[in-house]
């Protein structure tokens, strides 16, 4: 399977003692390089800073006293990105003994500031990674001649070339219209090397006057990706129906290649009436400070049979999601701890965390469980309320019926149903949330399904 | 990194060059806890030549900051380049210390 990071670029890799005075030649190193990729001077100063920290917590937790060790230091390409990865082999993340060296703060504070996207993940052979992504600035873009489409003037709907990449983000610079996820199209360089790397398809509309009036995508795991997810939509006001135009020729070509569905979370009721009306069912409502996101998956093609251990008590809501999305499952159901007992389970539990500073959100998707999985999650939950994190998203792969075994356990430490993503990685997820404000209104206007499934949500959160 | 101390008439003036990382923070502070221990209560931190600091270099400030505790002493930082500046102000330093943009306006402050 194509993954996320076979897309990357890896430009420089170095291993280097896991002793501080070969630090600094380093860091300026990965700065020297940064600079070369294309980011500014102040965004390369602020990664070679971010990577410090990373670096030190490796130096000082993840080996024992007088350990000769060593770590690696990666910069790698990714499109729009320069990213800096720290890997070694030491003991697992150690968040609980972080959190509780006041040393630790600060460094963690300056991470979350400065960088765009931080990531954590255990790989599983005794490796651990930190991402620390910078984003590349966004391309100048002059404003479009003045000349939109005019209401009743035709329009066409084709696929994303490059060539167009210029006028999208104009477009998603200045169009009027509503939009969601635009982060990527409006630096074209971005978009064209994504659109290049397989992991974005994406048409755009073209009124008769050549103006590019509207853009939407779906982003893929690789170009083999089976699911697609609706992302970095931009269009103008006029005429109506550009963005189900849009959607449906993105419908098409998604059959077409054989995958297996359309996933959408949006907060634009529009939107999501759209999808809906061409066939996509909620599937669950992300609660968070900022409004409510809903959630849908459009199943195109049939996908590979699937195991799915349901919770027990969520079995009503979520057997009723699988049955309008015409999903089909081999319900199971672990009679108890002792049908996964047999299984060797590893050491460590896999997982990867992403963390949005600027939305105060993390996401946590579990690749694999470990003894240590409820303690990886509560230790977690603790580092990231004290740090002022908002909302955490665990994701728990229903394909493994530990997911129907812990998660009373989980809930009970404050995470609720939040509801479930088919497919989405590699199978089926069921996502929970922790929101410590989930803001006082709610999508209104539900019914069916919709309505049934966010009262559910709501009323788990108690 | 380069630390130069000089005694003037009512502070001390302490002048970095270069960087404040995990690797060179540890003498900064050891020069500071150095010159408080030998009596001094004002400082000036002249940062004017201080390409990059970490959160190393900001615990150095915050112990120098600690050590004087209740002396009725004042710590000021002079000079800040763009990237020093940014990083003292988002780990919400700027309430516990005097900023002033060059170690000559520092000379007012005590």
């Amino acid at each position: 399977m194509e993954t996320f990071f076979s897309r990357d670029q890896q430009v420089v890799r170095i291993s280097v003692l896991a002793e501080l005075r070969f630090l600094p030649d380093v860091l300026q190193f990965v700065h020297a390089v940064a600079v070369k990729l294309g980011l500014p001077e102040e965004d390369a100063a602020r990664l070679e800073l971010v990577a410090e920290e990373a670096c030190v917590n490796v130096i000082q937790h993840a080996f024992e006293p007088g350990e000769s060790a060593t770590f690696d230091v990666i910069v790698l390409r990714r499109p729009g990105q320069v990213v800096t990865v720290i890997e070694d082999r030491g003991k697992p993340f150690a968040f609980r003994k972080l959190e509780a060296e006041k040393k630790s703060a600060l460094g963690t504070l300056l991470m979350k500031a400065f960088a765009d996207q931080i990531q954590f993940l255990n790989l599983g052979d005794g490796r651990k990674r930190v991402e620390l992504v910078k984003n590349l600035p966004v391309q100048k873009v002059e404003a479009p001649a003045a000349k939109t489409a005019a209401a009743g003037e035709g329009f066409e709907v084709r696929p994303f070339q490059p060539a167009y990449a210029a006028g999208v983000a104009a477009l998603a610079t200045f169009s009027s219209g509503p939009f969601q996820s635009v982060e990527m199209i409006l630096c074209a360089d971005r978009m064209r090397e994504a659109v290049q790397s397989g992991r974005f398809l994406s048409c755009v509309a073209v009124s008769e006057g050549g103006s590019i009036t509207g853009h939407l995508g779906l982003r893929l795991d690789g170009p083999s990706g089976r699911v697609g997810v609706i992302a970095e939509s931009a269009v103008e006001p006029e005429p109506a129906g550009l963005f189900r135009k849009m959607l449906e020729f993105l419908l098409k070509q998604a059959r077409m290649r054989g995958m297996y569905g359309i996933y959408c979370e949006t907060r634009n009721r529009e939107v999501f009436k759209e999808f809906t009306s061409l066939g996509g069912i909620p599937t669950g409502f992300w609660l968070s400070p900022y409004g409510t996101e809903r959630a849908g998956y459009l199943k195109l093609n049939y996908g590979d049979s699937q195991t799915a251990f349901v919770p027990f008590h969520h079995k009503g809501m979520i057997t009723r999601i699988y049955e309008e999305a015409k999903l089909n499952r081999d319900l199971r159901m672990a009679s108890s701890l002792a049908e996964i007992s047999g299984v060797a389970v590893p050491t460590d539990t896999i997982l990867n965390v992403t963390a949005n500073p600027r939305s105060r959100t993390v996401f946590l998707r579990i690749s694999e469980y470990g003894v240590n999985f409820e303690d990886v999650v509560f230790s977690l939950m603790q580092e990231f309320t004290v740090q002022g994190v908002e909302t955490i998203y665990l994701d728990l792969p229903l394909t493994y019926a530990h997911t129907q075994i812990y998660c009373v356990s989980i809930e009970a430490l404050g995470f609720s149903f939040a509801g479930i993503i088919p497919e989405l990685f590699e199978g089926d997820v069921l996502r929970l949330q922790y929101v410590r404000n989930a803001g006082t209104s709610q999508p209104a206007d539900e019914s069916g399904l919709s309505k049934d499934l966010l009262n559910y949500v709501i009323a788990a959160r108690g | 990194m380069q630390i130069n101390v000089a005694k003037e008439r009512a502070f001390t003036r302490v002048s970095v060059e270069g960087r404040l990382d995990a690797v060179t923070s540890k003498d900064f502070e050891d020069r500071v806890v150095q010159v408080i221990d030998q009596g001094e209560k004002n400082l000036l931190f002249d940062f004017a030549s201080l390409d990059y600091i970490s959160s190393a270099g900001l615990r150095a400030l915050l112990t120098a900051k600690k050590k004087l505790g209740g002396s009725g002493g004042k710590i000021v930082l002079a000079g800040l380049k763009k990237p020093v500046h940014e990083v003292i102000e988002i780990a919400g330093f700027t309430p516990l210390f005097v900023i002033v943009a060059s170690a000559e306006e520092a000379r007012n402050q005590f």
